[in-house]
């Protein structure tokens, strides 16, 4: 396994997307690898969120390429489900389905989608729940929750999936500042068992802590990536700094 | 005046008409018939027509959407005489001949404009479902297929029920002209006992009663309907 946490599990060259005449991203290059944290910090607007919606083909891309474990994302023939077993993505608004349990919820796509047995998936599910620690509302309701648990049952019904790679589309936004923190801690688990994992974040310090690598975006292209220490002590670009200046 | 006091004298018109019950009763039985089973067949084809409708392949949703427009808004008699005449009275289907009397042709008939509005029902039902549903379905590998039926569908079945139950009633009342082609429903019977009895005087009360069976059968529907509308028109919670 030493091999292959070297290689880079999403490659991203010069991709670029227009909604209309708009273009959201301007040549986006990056490479993640096996297991590396990665954070996309940056002003709204600046197509962080378009680029994980690339990623799992929600959006399809108007030129450059994206590989995810191997999986040409802009082939025609893509087979968009086999790409979306393998990342998992999480999103701002929780988008529980809500006619559904909590438990439900974790199990539909692993017995709808991958025919998976009944019985391996219900205990699958209860062991995350237990370490989204929700264990006890497996029968409420999505409505019946709070924001912050909504989202942590998001995080266990996509990681009940088994996906390689999770994204996590600015998922702490909506939340409370007091629930913000049960969900970083959520991530900070799935982070630390080795799981591949990009962020859309405004939380700074979370950010710095826990990455890897830290991508600045502005206005659809990358402006600077670094490791955390360096980014957040030794800003080069200048629109970094004004950013980071506003935001800390 | 006189008309009047004569319907309540014993011995007079409703003497006449109350034996006629059970025949009315029968011929309002194949109304209700009619209009339970072209509802229903109205509503497996409309679910279909209303889901091609929202496909994103313009080849599917444009002819979806224009079949859909067509059906809602053809006059229903119009197209109760089209059918009538456009089916054969029997088909050979293999070596078996199989006859559609009258009451199947109106069946067919109803069973259309049904179609047009459960299909404008189901898109508005599936529209009133948040794009964000899709988009969380689709990021959990779900096709669009299933998303419609384990996802979204179930979310819009509560916006869907009450004005599924108002197009029912509409068609239980329209069934009525099926008389117009000689299917033996409640208003050709009553048509003929008053031919039967040749007494103006029971032409009122006549048709009074098949009001009062049309009111009786629709009235609590209508009213189930308006209960859940109030009920769930807050919509699920989020």
């Amino acid at each position: 396994m030493k091999a292959e946490n070297a290689t880079p599990q999403v490659i991203l060259k010069d991709v670029r997307k227009s909604y209309g005449q708009l273009e959201v991203l301007k040549g986006i290059s990056m490479s993640v690898n096996r297991s590396e944290i990665v954070s996309i910090i940056g002003p709204s607007g600046s197509g962080k969120s378009t680029i994980l919606r690339c990623i799992n083909a929600l959006a399809p891309v108007n030129a450059g390429s994206i590989n995810v474990a191997g999986i040409e994302v802009n082939d025609p023939k893509l087979d968009e489900r086999a790409l979306r077993r393998r990342v998992g993505m999480v999103f701002q608004s929780y988008n529980l389905f809500p006619h559904r349990t909590v438990l439900q919820n974790i199990m539909m796509a692993p017995l709808q989608v991958l025919k998976q047995n009944r019985a391996d998936v219900e205990q699958r599910a209860r062991a995350l729940l237990a370490k989204v620690r929700l264990s006890e509302k497996e029968n409420a309701y999505p409505g019946e929750l709070s924001g912050g648990q909504q989202q942590r049952v998001a995080i266990a019904r996509s990681l009940c999936m088994n996906p390689e790679v999770m994204m996590f589309d600015e998922v702490t936004a909506a939340l409370d500042p007091e629930t913000v923190k049960e969900v970083l801690t959520t991530i900070r688990d799935v982070a630390a068992e080795g799981m591949t994992c990009i962020l859309v974040t405004h939380e700074m310090r979370f950010a710095r802590e826990i990455s890897d690598t830290v991508y600045f975006t502005d206005q659809g292209r990358i402006v600077e990536s670094n490791n955390p220490k360096d980014f957040f002590e030794n800003p080069q670009d200048d629109r970094t700094k004004a950013f980071l200046d506003k935001v800390l | 005046m006189t008309t009047i006091v004569s319907w309540f004298d014993p011995g007079s018109v409703w003497a006449i008409l109350i034996p006629w019950f059970p025949l009315m009763l029968k011929g309002f039985g194949l109304n209700i018939a009619i209009s339970a089973l072209s509802m229903l067949i109205g509503i497996f084809a409309g679910a279909v027509l209303g889901a091609l409708q929202m496909s994103k392949i313009k080849a599917i949703g444009a002819p979806a959407r224009f079949l859909t427009l067509f059906l809602r808004n053809s006059p229903w008699l119009v197209i109760v005489f089209y059918v009538m005449f456009l089916m054969p009275f029997e088909m050979r289907i293999g070596s078996h001949w199989i006859s559609f009397p009258d009451w199947v042709k109106a069946v067919v008939a109803f069973s259309l404009p049904v179609t047009g509005y459960i299909s404008e029902i189901v898109r508005g039902g599936m529209r009133s479902v948040p794009t964000t549903q899709w988009e969380a379905a689709a990021a959990l590998a779900f096709g669009p297929v299933r998303t419609a039926f384990s996802v979204i569908l179930p979310q819009a079945f509560r916006q869907m029920l009450p004005p599924t139950m108002n197009l029912y009633c509409s068609v239980a009342m329209a069934t009525s002209l099926a008389n117009i082609v000689g299917v033996q429903e409640v208003i050709t019977v009553t048509q003929t006992i008053l031919t039967t009895e040749t007494k103006p005087g029971l032409i009122l009360p006549a048709y009074g009663t098949t009001l009062v069976l049309f009111f009786l059968y629709v009235f609590p529907i209508s009213l189930l309907s308006r209960r859940l509308e109030k009920i769930w028109g807050k919509g699920i919670q989020r």
